[in-house]
């Protein structure tokens, strides 16, 4: 009898839960990249579209971040932790028929570490300098032999850069219209408008993807998208939904609003070779005047988490430094009067923001107005477009201070690099981080990366205000929408309509 | 007057040159450049340098510009940088959504300004007058973004027509979706044009009606409407014919911050994306042919105005 009832229970939670196949939907994103092949142009948004959607590579993240297999179903790290065999999924196909083959990794991988990029065409070589060499002994297995242990290896194959293609694809065609092994082919690009994905009726993985159609819609304008959802011309926010918006959306029933934590950490960065911020009094002194949990309530409605590192909560060892270095304004204004800044001889300098950016920027305007509330410090605000701060602050590190969401997992090295933008040149910590990428174990790459951490927050390397959200909204008839954010992608392969 | 004509066309092509001068010089002192925008911050010097070689950039600015002139001459306006298309093609694209929107605009500017703005100055004073001065102070001053959303919100939201929010993925393919998706930006930009048209229509016929030469055809005891249609109007229209030549103009321009609400790629939208990916090339041929209908509208109003109006001559 009782087994009677849990199977009828099944078979009703069954029916509520049959995924339907077929149907179309229009995802809005907010620029439109300029191609479609992450080995060869970067952005955030190429990935969006195409990472697991339409290419694929050996491991991938999946929405909970997690590193799984994608086109290896398998793989063995050996205890010297210098050679990764691979096993190849059998039988898969590209999307133009030909077969996907060891000799496609193996072509794309010495494409991917050949330093002459003129020549290869591919990004960021760096990535892939610590391969000494890659093997097929066999059609269905790649081994990959490395010079020194890089704990980092199998986050960087379930890097974007690191996706796969056929071996034969010219890379002129290949960046306009990428050929891959993913549930969805990559239909058609209409300049200005869209992007258009297709069913992959031949993916190796039974009964997806469920969706016929998807569709990628560029607006850049938060107000068009969200009538653009209201109307119907739309379905899915995918995200930088206004807070504002979030907030009417929310209390419609018509409307889903999602709201997780990703890993696009909003740092506020000092310039830290050059006076005033190469003195820790003056960072600690910025970070002890900024009221994040103000920043999060004020600026972004409530959405958002704090942090106080370079790294975000769902990251592979993070340590909760939200509350060090808190808000504590006489503090502030002590450290500031002993680097030599009071009320009548301020600090003056200016803060840069890029208007592309709807969070940072507001978030980036309501820090500006905490500090000059302070007293000793005088900001000014400098607004330019994003092509510009790439080129003054980015590139030239000719700033003071500025503000850009860090979209990219993992990306705490960046403080390692003493030629980055936020010129930290800090020895120890460069120390740590290779103790973290060379640890013989999980536990003390985890022991490393915690103590670099630390480290950030005790010097003030910059002000980590939070962890911007992924916040969007799709129309109730989206079913099985990915709850998590901890992926390059907008992962639709499991989504199907009601 | 064929002389004349030749002339003048000689002057329209120097404009243009200087304007391809003026642009080029410009994009060269704005910070940041086309191969950072395709590759992002993430990108190593490396990636940079390779890019740029494969786009030519590493070429010096005089050397770009002339390669970019010759080309224009044998009629090749290039390679885009950011899409890697023909120039030309993809600005004859995004002219056939962005011209429809300025015509129809036009179009309709003019059929509510001349007849209200005839109406306001007969009516001068009086309510009507005050109506229509208040309506079209109003449609000068509501940014046209705003103006655009609302009418989202109203037509579309609110009222449900079945109208799209921005241009319909697939374009052209769908005419009756095209079409409709041009309604709203047709009707903000055109009510945004006959309030500015209104007053000076309006003004124009005010002025007229008070001349000399009104008050002899009404004392010979011609009837309101032989004065107003035969005698007034054919004189304040000489102004309007000209205003509405430049108007053309400004609304090419005007178009961005419509395409930008109402999500439609057409010019305006690809000048901005050309002028935020650094897109040279792309910058210098849409300031081109934007530059080439001011200077051809210029031309023609000149051309109407001598048919217009008989005491100019053209020696």
């Amino acid at each position: 009898m009782k087994r009677w009832l849990l199977v009828g229970l099944l078979a009703l939670c069954g029916l509520g839960l049959a995924q339907q196949r077929g149907g179309a939907i229009t995802i809005a994103i907010q620029t439109e990249p300029a191609a479609w092949d992450p080995t060869q142009v970067a952005g955030a948004d190429i990935s969006r579209v195409v990472y697991d959607n339409v290419l694929q590579g050996l491991v991938k993240r999946n929405p909970k971040g997690e590193i799984v297999p994608s086109l290896a179903s398998r793989w063995t790290v050996s205890n010297s932790g210098l050679t990764y065999t691979f096993t190849l999924r059998q039988g898969v196909k590209f999307h133009d028929g030909s077969d996907f083959t060891a000799q496609d990794v193996l072509a794309k991988f010495n494409r991917a570490r050949n330093p002459d990029t003129r020549a290869s065409g591919h990004l960021r070589p760096d990535l892939y300098r610590d391969i000494a060499n890659i093997t097929s002994p066999n059609p269905n297995t790649v081994v990959f032999s490395l010079r020194q242990p890089n704990n980092d290896f199998l986050f960087i194959l379930s890097r974007p850069e690191s996706l796969i293609g056929p071996r034969q694809r010219p890379l002129a065609e290949q960046r306009v219209q990428p050929i891959g092994t993913g549930p969805f082919r990559f239909a058609g690009w209409e300049r200005g408008v869209a992007v258009r994905l297709e069913r992959n009726p031949n993916y190796y993985v039974q009964g997806l993807p469920y969706l016929d159609r998807v569709n990628f819609r560029f607006l850049g304008d938060g107000d068009a998208q969200l009538a653009g959802l209201r109307a119907g011309d739309l379905d899915v926010i995918a995200y930088s939904l206004l807070p504002e918006n979030a907030v009417v959306l929310s209390r419609d029933s018509n409307f889903k609003v999602f709201s997780g934590s990703a890993t696009a950490e909003a740092v506020a960065g000092f310039n830290n070779s050059r006076p005033p911020f190469n003195d820790v009094r003056v960072r600690r002194a910025i970070t002890l005047a900024t009221n994040k949990d103000e920043l999060i309530q004020g600026a972004m409605l409530g959405y958002g988490t704090k942090i106080g590192s370079m790294r975000s909560p769902g990251e592979a060892c993070y340590v909760d430094l939200s509350n060090f270095n808190a808000y504590n304004p006489d503090e502030a204004r002590r450290l500031l009067a002993e680097a030599g800044f009071t009320n009548q001889n301020p600090l003056r300098f200016t803060f840069n923001l890029a208007a592309e950016f709807p969070y940072e920027r507001r978030i980036g305007e309501a820090m500006v107005a905490q500090l000059n509330k302070l007293g000793p410090l005088q900001v000014t605000i400098q607004v330019t477009d994003f092509n510009t701060w790439i080129q003054r602050v980015f590139s030239q590190a000719d700033y003071a201070m500025t503000i850009i969401g860090h979209v990219e997992a993992n990306d705490i090295g960046n403080y390692a690099n003493p030629r980055y933008y936020w010129r930290y040149n800090s020895p120890r910590f460069q120390q740590l981080f290779t103790q973290y990428l060379r640890a013989p174990n999980q536990t003390k790459a985890c022991e490393a990366l915690a103590a670099a951490q630390r480290l950030l927050a005790e010097d003030a390397a910059g002000v980590w205000t939070m962890t911007l959200p992924a916040l969007g909204a799709y129309r109730a008839r989206i079913q099985n929408w990915p709850d998590g954010f901890l992926t390059p992608a907008i992962s639709v392969a499991e989504v199907w309509v009601r | 007057m064929f002389a004349y004509t030749v002339r003048r066309l000689g002057f329209a092509l120097v404009t243009l040159w200087l304007a391809t001068l003026l642009v080029f010089g410009a994009l060269l002192l704005i910070p940041g450049n086309p191969a950072q925008a395709i590759l992002g911050i993430e990108a190593t010097p490396a990636d940079l340098e390779a890019l740029e070689a494969r786009l030519g950039l590493d070429k010096p600015p005089a050397e770009r510009y002339l390669n970019w002139l010759g080309g224009v001459l044998r009629g090749d306006l290039g390679q885009s940088i950011r899409y890697e298309r023909p120039i030309s093609e993809l600005i004859v694209t995004r002219l056939g959504i962005t011209l429809p929107i300025v015509v129809a605009s036009l179009l309709l500017a003019t059929l509510l300004a001349v007849p209200l703005g005839i109406l306001a100055a007969r009516r001068a004073g009086t309510w009507v007058d005050v109506a229509v001065s208040t309506g079209s102070l109003l449609g000068i001053v509501l940014p046209s973004f705003w103006v655009g959303l609302m009418f989202i919100y109203i037509f579309i939201v609110w009222l449900k027509l079945p109208l799209p929010t921005s241009f319909p993925i697939g374009g052209w393919e769908n005419p009756e979706r095209a079409l409709a998706a041009l309604v709203l930006p047709v009707l903000t930009v055109g009510l945004a044009s006959a309030s500015f048209l209104v007053r000076l229509v309006r003004g124009s016929v005010l002025e007229v009606l008070h001349q000399d030469y009104i008050r002899t055809a009404r004392a010979k005891g011609l009837s309101e409407r032989v004065v107003l249609y035969k005698h007034a109007l054919r004189n304040a229209a000489l102004p309007v014919v000209t205003v509405l030549g430049l108007e053309f103009a400004s609304l090419l321009i005007a178009t961005v911050v419509v395409e930008t609400v109402f999500g439609i790629p057409g010019l305006g939208s690809l000048s901005l994306t050309a002028i935020s990916a650094r897109d040279y090339p792309l910058v210098q041929g849409v300031v081109l042919v934007i530059a080439a209908f001011i200077v051809l509208m210029n031309l023609l109003v000149d051309l109407l105005y001598a048919l217009l109006d008989p005491r100019v001559s053209y020696g």
